[in-house]
């Protein structure tokens, strides 16, 4: 169809994405409000990072009192897999101006999978397309942030247990890398090393752990290229 | 943690996620082609988000084989749901309901309130 309103095709395009922001939202918004701060500080994490896993993440670091250097490496290295994203979408989004600042700014992986899901240069999907598409979707995290969140402060149920979904979302995300896995000997070395340090070190171990990882991968890199 | 220490912290955690975003189209255009970046992109995911998964399950309660076994069964129901199914949706909310469930009706005074009607039903038959 190429008459369709930008802002309509992307608002029919985005529904899958309400209907999954919108929950993990709320549940955010349950958790995060178990720590005491305002109910409106989930909204404006939505509005300000804009990142399921990392806000997540936030709960257990804040719970904790992390450091403000931990907080930034931590997160940097749970949203590395965007730079991925990032490369291979450079040739649909403009090359400059606002719109480009902000469609990178919300390249999260439901609205990756939803722009890489339309053809390059397909009727309809202009840079209005990808602003509108970007739009709603963060519109429906930031509602579900601030609905959970309101929620949880007005009526204060029990929310004991409600802590097992960022385990959750990080076991689902973990399946969906371990489809495409073909190093089992490096995914096992590095899980059992990471475990190793989780162990000596407690709750510490992040850092250490992430840091592991990265130079194991490169070393079996490099172990690869000598062999061939 | 301040409302004031709050509001940096999300700042700090939201320059990092637009660092990550960020970086392909301002520096990355050049590296894109690397081995090792390809590399890094294609076999370290797996391995920090089971580093993740390990760092949100040190944040659960570990105090006894309860614990440990609601843990256990949770995960591995929330790992089965979503190789079978593949609904991030139905994974999550499965897998964490399972834990709340678990963690909120483990105290034995509401296992025994649930109880009482059956045993009702029990006597009344009998």
């Amino acid at each position: 169809m190429t008459d369709r309103h930008p802002a309509s095709a992307a608002f029919r395009d985005s529904a899958p994405v309400f209907f999954g922001y919108l929950p993990l939202g709320i549940a955010f918004g349950v958790l995060f409000a178990t720590l005491g701060y305002a109910w409106w500080f989930a909204p404006l994490a939505g509005i300000l990072v804009y990142a399921g896993s990392a806000q997540f993440l936030a709960v257990a670091l804040i719970a904790a009192g992390a450091g403000l250097v931990e907080t930034f490496l931590a997160t940097f290295l749970l949203n590395a897999r965007h730079i991925f994203y990032g490369m291979s979408v450079l040739n649909r989004y403009p090359a400059r101006g606002w719109l480009r600042w902000y469609l990178m700014f919300g390249l999260t992986d439901e609205t990756y999978a939803l722009v890489t899901s339309q053809t390059v240069g397909a009727p309809g999907t202009g840079d209005a397309y990808y602003g509108y598409l970007t739009a709603f979707n963060q519109s429906y995290w930031v509602l579900g942030c601030a609905v959970g969140a309101a929620l949880q402060s007005a009526l204060a149920f029990d929310a004991s247990g409600f802590e097992f979904a960022l385990v959750a979302l990080f076991a689902v995300l973990w399946v969906e890398q371990l489809r495409r896995v073909t190093e089992w000997k490096l995914l096992l070395g590095g899980v059992g090393a990471s475990l190793g340090f989780a162990v000596w070190l407690g709750a510490d171990f992040l850092l250490p752990a992430c840091a592991l990882c990265l130079v194991v991968t490169l070393l079996w890199q490099r172990r690869a290229y000598v062999i061939q | 943690m301040s409302s004031s220490e709050l509001w940096v912290f999300f700042v700090v955690m939201a320059a990092a996620t637009f660092l990550t975003r960020a970086l392909p189209f301002i520096a990355m255009q050049g590296l894109a082609d690397r081995p090792w970046v390809h590399y890094l992109g294609q076999h370290l995911p797996p391995l920090l988000m089971a580093v993740l998964m390990i760092y949100g399950l040190m944040t659960l309660p570990f105090e006894g084989v309860g614990d440990g076994l609601l843990t256990a069964i949770s995960l591995a129901v929330t790992l089965c749901l979503h190789w079978v199914w593949r609904q991030p949706l139905l994974s999550i909310l499965g897998g964490t309901g399972l834990y709340v469930v678990g963690t909120q009706w483990r105290d034995w005074d509401s296992i025994e309130r649930l109880l009482v009607p059956i045993q009702v039903m029990f006597l009344q038959v009998f």
